[in-house]
């Protein structure tokens, strides 16, 4: 499960993320949407230990990311929107590679199914230079799969993706969550964010907009009834625009 | 130029400039500049001073050896330089200047013109560094004599990746296209080294006497050696002019060499367009594999995959997998065919100096030269140019941070991996040196206590000089190369010979108290067997100082682990 208590990052004067607060238990998928600049990756960052906040706290199955880092990692997964992959490694070899760093003892029999799952087999011995954006995308995925997460932190996975390849993902992510992984996952993609969400986080600006069931956020707004996700996102923007010229956050 | 490459020119050096200065607003930047300036403007103004490249420039033997530093230069951007073209543009300008409507030669005029930031940042480290060493001009004038070195030099340096290019990529045609250079290179290294063989004998002796530098210096006059390095000479002569006049007289020349080299380098433009366009398809099947998409990726996505040399086991420590990942991709950016041509020529230099001394004693001295040049090249500019640790992984900080590693554990294995590579070229020289010096009954030291010594130094070097330099790409990411991008060619030597030099000042200081240590050890050894037992004292001593070097060792890189933990991104790409 993953806990955020009260982050906050700043940059110089600019505040990314403001006081955010939310958990999710093993079986969810947050989905976290928001304008361009609305402090997602900044989140997905300080949840993954690439970001240090400026405060607050991060827990991965009890673990703090701050004062035990090594066993908070050990259990997560961070897939960044831009897969980044070493160059000079073939694919396999990446997968070689992470069994050693994340200790999986059973990797190079996870190795071949994982790559089948990922439609990677034929490109197993391929560096990544030879791959498709797709399909660098789908190693990345796999990289972050292959110790079994109990956290998945995912940043607009379906980028780049056939649409093949797009329902696979969708499957995959789905059944990751059904095994218990505590997922969040970012994305412009709000029909995407609809079919595999259980709930949702909307930001803007670093802070919070609305958090919960899409049927929770509708039901605190009654004027958003019967309206469809995208309508509901932009009712939502605009309630954030309304908040900040009246001065509601500091 | 054209209006808009001479805006883009200006613009990009502007904000450039502007970005490093507000660098400045970091204490440590700050504190690193002002340390530098310190010290080099005290180079620079004070003439009490020694210059750290003093005394390499005096006389008729600093202009032989500039020469002949020039020459290699040249020779070996023929014979080890890249099949691709020395023009390399970024993703940008690959993106928005090719499908522009601007000629080719606007295109090389563009390059050419951006080259020359890197020139004349060269050539004030070059005038700092030069500062006396035997050179009365006054400081404008060796600017202006090392600017047409540097300037020359580049200009060859494209004109030669032209040449390969095109006879890379055409074969038999693109030989026979370029023929005329080919053949001049070609025969001018075949004759100097040719000569440099004959004339080997006469050398060593010279060299026995102690009167090297005169024999070298009659080599360098004798026919056909005068004529291939006469415009070599000429390139080098202003530097070393001792009145305005003469250097007038001096430059002018000079001035025409480097002149020339501009139809030379947009005549090839044909073979240019056609290695970006070959390079932009391979850009179009291969985009970028890191996040740092900034740089094009280096390997060719269609040449087979060597396997990887040793299999890394599923289970055992961590950091071993970072090794195992830096060593093989190392391995896999080795050229064979640079390797093949070294192995070859030496060869080719040993049979040729047998069959002039006929002599295996002789020949084995030789040897021991040609190990030990290398090896001490490695020692100092090799931790610059193997870079398969932080400073090639630094551009991939969101994944090395998301690893269930500790900062200080993933910087230890970064800097192993380079030790461990280093290490391994510097053991094969050394191994074959010491097997030569076995057949020299006139080797400089006693083969077996240094060789030992060499042992546990090499490694113990290694890791101090590769931390210093990681921990300068942690500490000052924006100063620091990252990915694998290098600066090549002699135009950026300034910027290499800095961090040379501070690398060699940190080094040093870091060698203090493993020297102290090793000189009381040895002075202990001495006094237990009750007799000067010389350079066999420092054997026992050379593992208890190499102790003391792991101790400072791990207190930098615990240091250097939190702030890996918290390097802020943004020095390194704008915050998500």
């Amino acid at each position: 499960m993953i806990d955020v208590e009260n982050l906050t990052k700043v940059y110089g004067d600019f505040t990314a993320v403001r006081a955010l607060s939310f958990h999710v238990a093993p079986g969810e998928v947050l989905g976290l949407v928001g304008p361009n600049g609305a402090g997602k990756t900044t989140t997905l960052r300080s949840i993954a230990g690439i970001i240090v906040p400026t405060s607050g706290t991060i827990s991965i199955d009890g673990d703090d990311i701050a004062t035990a880092p090594e066993r908070a990692k050990a259990r997560l997964a961070f897939i960044p929107d831009e897969p980044q992959l070493f160059e000079h490694l073939t694919v396999e070899e990446h997968l070689r590679f992470i069994g050693r760093l994340y200790g999986v003892s059973n990797a190079p029999a996870l190795i071949e199914p994982l790559l089948i799952e990922m439609e990677l087999l034929e490109k197993r011995n391929a560096l990544p230079a030879a791959l498709s954006r797709g399909m660098r995308q789908k190693l990345a995925i796999a990289c972050g799969l292959l110790h079994t997460p109990s956290a998945l932190l995912l940043d607009e996975p379906l980028t780049g993706l056939d649409p093949a390849g797009m329902r696979r993902m969708k499957s995959t992510i789905a059944s990751r969550a059904r095994a218990g992984a505590a997922v969040v996952l970012s994305s412009h993609l709000l029909q995407l964010v609809e079919e595999l969400c259980t709930r949702l986080l909307v930001m803007q600006r670093g802070r919070v907009i609305a958090l919960g069931t899409f049927a929770e956020i509708v039901a605190e707004r009654p004027q958003l009834a019967g309206m469809a996700l995208e309508d509901v996102f932009l009712a939502l923007m605009d309630e954030g625009e309304r908040g900040d010229r009246a001065g509601a956050v500091p | 130029m054209n209006g808009a490459l001479g805006y883009l020119l200006v613009h990009s050096a502007k904000n450039r400039l502007r970005g490093q200065i507000s660098r400045l607003r970091r204490p440590r930047y700050l504190l690193a500049v002002l340390a530098g300036g310190a010290y080099f403007g005290t180079l620079l103004f004070n003439s009490r001073m020694p210059s750290p490249l003093a005394g390499s420039t005096s006389s008729a033997l600093g202009q032989l050896i500039y020469t002949a530093i020039i020459f290699v230069t040249v020779a070996s951007g023929w014979i080890f330089g890249s099949d691709r073209p020395a023009l390399v543009f970024s993703e940008a300008e690959v993106q928005l200047l090719f499908p522009a409507p601007l000629s080719r030669a606007s295109l090389v005029r563009y390059k050419v013109a951006q080259a020359q930031l890197v020139v004349l940042f060269s050539v004030i480290i070059w005038v700092i560094l030069l500062r006396r060493g035997g050179m009365t001009l006054p400081f404008w004038m060796r600017a202006i004599s090392l600017w047409v070195i540097l300037s020359t030099l580049y200009l060859h340096r494209v004109g030669a990746s032209l040449v390969r290019t095109s006879a890379a990529s055409h074969g038999a045609r693109g030989v026979r296209s370029n023929l005329v250079p080919i053949v001049i290179v070609v025969a001018a290294i075949a004759v100097v080294g040719w000569t440099i063989v004959r004339a080997m004998p006469g050398v060593r002796a010279a060299m026995m006497v102690g009167e090297s530098g005169d024999a070298f210096a009659k080599l360098s006059t004798s026919q056909p050696l005068a004529t291939i390095l006469y415009p070599f000479h000429l390139l080098v002569t202003p530097l070393f002019a001792d009145s305005w006049r003469q250097w007038l007289r001096a430059i002018v020349p000079a001035f025409v060499l480097m002149a020339a080299h501009y139809p030379w380098v947009t005549r090839t433009d044909a073979a240019f367009e056609e290695a970006v366009a070959d390079a932009a398809a391979r850009r179009a099947r291969a985009a970028a594999s890191t996040r740092g998409a900034r740089r094009r990726p280096m390997v060719d996505a269609e040449r087979a995959v060597p396997r990887a040399w040793f299999a890394l086991a599923p289970m055992g420590h961590p950091a071993v997998a970072i090794v195992w990942k830096n060593v093989l991709a190392y391995t896999r950016t080795l050229r064979l065919t640079t390797l093949a041509i070294l192995v070859v020529g030496v060869g080719v230099i040993g049979s040729a100096v047998y069959t002039q001394v006929g002599d295996w004693h002789e020949l084995a001295a030789v040897g021991e030269i040609l190990c030990a040049i290398p090896l001490g090249m490695l020692v100092v500019l090799g931790p610059g140019f193997v870079r398969a640790d932080l400073r090639q992984d630094l551009l991939q900080l969101d994944q090395l941070r998301s690893y269930p590693l500790r900062g200080s554990t993933i910087v230890a294995a970064e800097i192993a991996s380079t030790t461990a590579i280093l290490t391994a070229m510097q053991y094969l020289l050394l191994a074959v040196a010491t097997l030569l010096a076995s057949y020299d009954p006139n080797a400089p030291v006693p083969v077996a206590p240094a060789a030992l010594i060499a042992l546990v130094a090499l490694p113990t070097l290694n890791a101090i000089t590769l931390t210093v330099a990681n921990g300068a790409a942690l500490l000052f990411p924006g100063w620091v190369r990252l990915g694998d991008g290098r600066a090549a060619g002699i135009e950026a030597m300034g910027q290499n010979v800095l961090a040379i030099l501070v690398s060699l000042i940190l080094t040093m200081v870091a060698l203090v108290p493993p020297l102290i240590v090793a000189t009381v050890v040895a002075s202990m050894v001495d006094a237990w067997t009750k007799q000067p037992m010389g350079i066999w004292s420092f054997v026992p001593a050379a593992p208890i100082a190499a102790l003391a070097v792991l101790g400072e060792l791990w207190l930098v890189i615990k240091w250097l682990g939190r702030v890996f933990a918290r390097t802020d991104l943004a020095q390194i790409e704008p915050p998500g």
